[in-house]
């Protein structure tokens, strides 16, 4: 199947296995080996640096509207702008950086969990259990996500807050996880160690969580970035739409504000930039980890590339 | 798929008749149309219950309330609200009202609009989808192939290398979601240097006709959203093609098929590109729902007469039945269009036997 | 290495010391080191060894499908005196199949599965046949492309309806048959099969070997057959080259080497195999091969070797011919060369 056979004798492909093992251990490697990885972790921690460290440098009420003047370009006082609310850009992004994390940690947490858990319930149990489950998480990641939320968040009364949003956004994250952690649990379990420890008489759970977890652990590393990345668009997309909390600056709700007072065609750009400049980084960054941690599963796709 | 996602491949069958193959097919196809279905009916049973679960009153009624005490001067609009609640009164009981409503969606008959009564919702849709669907099916067929095409290239170890350098900058667009690419692009192309119209989907003040004007209007219209779309997607398409063909590189078959002297350039499309499309038009499929959900924002964006916009104003205007109406067409659309996907495949890869594991 | 080419003057395919190196993030590996021999015309000619032995990386280097990290590092292949090693690629497109085709190792796989089987056969003719007559469309229909196609088929074994069948519809035996009609297509002078049989059981394998025998003899082509297996070596081919750590380690005629194997290593190998006429059955093979990254000095076998002696660890051996056409390269017969 691989690469490697065929083109390259078979002792020399134990060697590169070798030399892969060895490559494989030692996280400091890997990074250097990995500039991908490095790239979007350093991106990542100035963004949630810039989330957690602001609000001790710079003053965090002028999120609020009419604390500034209206509509001033990017100066030394306003180092991003104001808008038309009278409210501060960088403090607005500082504000809103932790807030939008916030949701994606949320709905990423309870979707993989919900995941996990019926991962492998699916691939463990097998049967009519799992053919429910399977089929299930199918269909609904054919469904489009982001208007089923509009439904649920468009029905919700009143006031929404960061909470229910990502609560909203976690009951459409667990198929992904789902899938991904039963096709992994599938092929595990038919590992010959697996077979070792049932005959040695360790139980189901006890094999899920001494034998299958510690294997398993890359891949709902993995999973996880996948799954509060796509949490973070959901929510976004939701804002972006006005579904989001209306009292709190996140993200996607400073750029809901910015087209809902029509910034762009008024030349206020730095009212969109800094939103947009922003979620991009964390985008690319979520981006690069997952290609970098993929490169580190799946050692092919390096090849390709350099 | 459902079965495909778990095709069954290599049984040795050797002596296939063609009836034989038929049969499966048809079970297959029955039961395929049955998810389609299953996602129909639920859909529009999400759409039932969601706001009636909802904690406190129901939205639904109360914005029917509203609608009442301000649009006494929209002749009508108390007949509607008077049918709607003879239909889903309070007093009727609850499997009745569902069993109406499921009645309704069945023939599409979705009610009014509340924002602009007596607009009827499918009216408003029919009006909306043909500019969603010319946006959306022109720019995913133009990503899908370039990038398809693209992703090849990348993984294709006899292809110049300046191709991958020339190529990663689009890698990274696919991790920023549409719309925000959408917005910078109007930005630079629209306001600034104003190569192309800022918004809508034709010239305000113009109606819609099928003349050579208003189309070249209509056209130049949506090049800056489409190119938002195809932007953002190309590195999506190139990324799992790259991978595929990584994969299909490595293959028995493609040592066999140099040793049989082919050109290069025959190995790459039909024994290489023909192999590695296979899972990538599966992910078509699977990909197809977060495409409508992100190309929805883009026409938000560029006020675009399609879906999207429509939907955008629905919810800002708490136009229950017109979101409903639309989230539900949508997903049937959506579901329509796997499920034919689904029944072409096996046409692309002659391994599929439709049987159950 | 000057001895290897004098073994016949008419031949089909000469080899020279031919190198592969695989550059790894390691170091170098030489997975083919100086082989040399020689491909008589209408022979049967078999390289066994170890896997790991570098005896399919030269199948794939006569082919000239080493791909990187692996390159030719060094000397010729000699088919009819053109040298394929220095070949520009367009003109080695023209060779294979042609001139030079391959039976695949993996049988199971070696076939488009998206591609039907006639398909599959008619691509390789016309690619070479188009090239030839310069012309598009070929100077044949579709009819007499399809009717050649089913008497290849027939040559096989197999029946003309195969052509329209897909690989998934075939089994492993059929399969690898199909192979053998794509190899045998264009009439080549030498057929590379490497390890034809490897995934396919031992009555299937019987089968298939008869019938690469019958094609051989058919189109007087010679044959080239890679394998671990001494037992189906014996039964087939006239001559047979022992390898091992990437050089030939001894070459002679199949009888011979059998009755009287010169090398300790090709001596190990034989006391090896289940024997009624033996008393000593199964003697196990000693140790290890070693690490292609770094060769042992010397001879690469001597620390394997039962029977070494001083020269071993210093002097790297070479290949000679010591009785007539037994070629063996191993210190034990440094005092035995004819003149």
């Amino acid at each position: 199947m691989g690469v490697t056979t065929g083109t390259m004798a078979p002792a020399l492909r134990d060697s590169v296995f070798t030399e892969l093992r060895t490559r494989v251990r030692g996280a400091g490697g890997h990074l250097r080996r990995n500039p991908k990885l490095l790239l979007g972790l350093v991106m990542l921690i100035a963004l949630l640096a810039l989330g957690t460290l602001g609000p001790l440098v710079i003053d965090t009420d002028t999120a609020r509207p009419m604390s500034v003047i209206p509509d001033q370009p990017p100066s030394r006082e306003h180092l991003f702008g104001t808008e038309s609310q009278g409210r501060d850009m960088l403090a607005l992004v500082v504000r809103g950086i932790p807030l939008t994390v916030e949701i994606g940690l949320i709905a990423g947490a309870i979707g993989l969990g919900i995941g996990t858990v019926l991962g492998f319930i699916g691939g463990y149990t097998g049967g009519i259990v799992d053919t429910i489950i399977r089929s299930a998480a199918d269909i609904m990641l054919t469904v489009p996500g982001l208007l089923v939320l509009i439904v649920v968040a468009a029905s919700i009364e009143g006031l929404v807050s960061v909470e229910m949003i990502a609560l909203v956004v976690a009951s459409l994250a667990w198929m992904f996880p789902t899938r991904t952690i039963r096709s992994q649990v599938l092929s595990l379990r038919e590992r010959p160690y697996v077979e070792m420890a049932k005959l040695n008489g360790m139980s189901g759970p006890q094999i899920i969580f001494r034998e299958l977890m510690p294997n398993l652990l890359p891949y709902l590393g993995a999973s996880f970035v996948g799954a509060v990345g796509s949490a973070i668009l959901a929510a976004i997309g939701l804002e972006a739409l006005g579904l989001g909390p209306q009292n709190e600056p996140t993200l996607g709700m400073t750029i809901y504000w910015a087209i809902f007072y029509s910034a762009l065609l008024r030349g206020l750009w730095w009212w969109w930039a800094a939103p947009v400049g922003v979620i991009v980084i964390l985008f690319v960054s979520l981006f690069l980890i997952a290609a970098g941690l993929d490169e580190l599963a799946n050692p092919r796709l390096r090849r390709a590339e350099s | 798929m459902v079965a495909i996602s778990q095709p069954q491949v290599g049984r040795q069958t050797r002596s296939r008749s063609a009836t034989a193959l038929r049969r499966p097919f048809v079970r297959y196809a029955i039961r395929r149309v049955g998810v389609f279905l299953l996602v129909v009916w639920a859909a529009a049973t999400l759409n039932f219950f969601l706001p009636r679960l909802a904690p406190g009153q129901d939205p639904v009624r109360a914005r029917l309330g509203t609608v009442l005490a301000q649009g006494g001067s929209v002749s009508g609009i108390e007949e509607m609200v008077a049918t709607y609640n003879e239909k889903f009164g309070l007093g009727e009981p609850l499997w009745l009202q569902y069993l109406r409503y499921l009645g309704d969606y069945a023939r599409f008959d979705f009610g009014y609009s509340l924002a602009s009564y007596p607009a009827r919702v499918l009216d408003l849709i029919g009006n909306a989808l043909p500019w969603t669907i010319c946006l959306l099916v022109v720019s995913t067929v133009i990503a899908f192939v370039v990038g398809t095409l693209a992703g090849a290239l990348l993984g294709w170890t006899r292809a110049p290398r300046w191709l991958g350098h020339l190529f990663m900058p689009f890698l990274t667009l696919s991790a920023i979601p549409y719309y925000l690419l959408g917005l910078v692009l109007i930005y630079f192309l629209a306001f600034r240097s104003r190569v192309f119209p800022l918004s809508g989907g034709y010239t305000v003040g113009t109606e819609p006709a099928w003349s050579w004007e208003f189309i070249q209007d209509a056209v130049t219209h949506s090049i800056l959203p489409a190119l938002s779309i195809v932007l953002a997607q190309l590195g999506f398409w190139a990324l799992g093609m790259r991978g595929m063909m990584v994969m299909t590189e490595g293959e028995d078959y493609m040592t066999f098929a140099e040793a049989k002297g082919l050109p290069p350039r025959t190995i790459f499309f039909r024994y290489a590109i023909r192999n590695a499309l296979l899972p990538q038009t599966t992910s078509l499929a699977l990909a197809l729902g977060g495409i409508v959900s992100q190309a929805v924002l883009v026409e938000v964006v560029f006020g675009y007469p399609g879906i999207g916009t429509l939907l955008y104003n629905a919810i800002k205007g708490f136009d229950y039945f017109l979101i409903y109406g639309i989230v539900f067409l949508v997903i049937v659309t959506i579901g329509l269009t796997t499920l034919i996907l689904d029944l072409v495949y096996p046409l692309l890869d002659p391994r599929i036997t439709y049987q159950r594991q | 290495m000057t001895t290897a080419t004098t073994q016949t003057a008419a031949a089909t395919l000469r080899v020279e010391d031919l190198r592969v190196q695989f550059h790894t993030p390691r170091g170098v590996v030489r997975a083919v080191d100086g082989v040399s021999f020689t491909l008589r015309p209408g022979e049967r000619f078999g390289l066994v060894g170890e896997s790991g032995s570098g005896k399919s990386t030269i199948a794939l280097a006569l082919m000239r499908l080493i791909k990187p990290p692996g390159r030719i590092a060094g000397g010729r292949i000699l088919l009819e005196d053109e040298d394929l090693a220095a070949l520009p690629e367009d003109a080695m497109r023209s060779v294979r199949m042609a001139r030079i085709a391959l039976i695949p190792q993996g049988a199971m796989n070696s076939l488009n599965p998206v591609m039907r089987v006639k398909q599959q056969i008619i691509d390789g003719i016309l690619a070479h046949e188009r090239e030839r007559s310069g012309s598009r469309n070929g100077s044949r229909s579709k009819r007499d492309l399809e009717e050649r196609v089913a008497e290849l088929l027939e040559s096989v074994g197999l029946r003309r309806e195969v052509a329209e069948r897909y690989p998934h519809e075939l089994s492993g035996g059929m399969k690898q048959r199909v192979c053998i009609a794509i190899a045998i297509a264009l009439r080549p002078s030498i057929i590379i099969a490497d390890e034809p049989t490897s995934a396919l059981d031992v009555v299937v394998q019987r089968q298939i070997m008869q019938t690469l025998g019958a094609v051989q003899a058919r189109l007087g082509a010679s044959v080239l057959l890679i394998g671990h297996d001494m037992g189906l070596m014996a039964q087939f081919v006239d001559r047979v080259g022992v390898m091992y750590g990437g050089k030939l380690a001894e070459i002679g005629p199949t009888r011979e080497i059998f009755a009287e194997p010169l090398h300790p290593y090709t001596q190990m190998l034989i006391s090896s195999l289940p024997s009624f006429d033996r008393e000593t059955s199964f003697v196990k093979l000693a140790g290890q091969p070693h690490s292609p990254l770094n060769p042992p000095s010397g001879c690469v076998f001597h620390p394997r070797c039962p029977r070494a002696f001083e020269p071993c660890p210093a002097r790297v051996p070479v290949l000679r011919e010591v009785r007539p056409d037994r070629f063996v390269s191993c210190h034990l017969y440094d005092g035995a060369v004819e003149s």
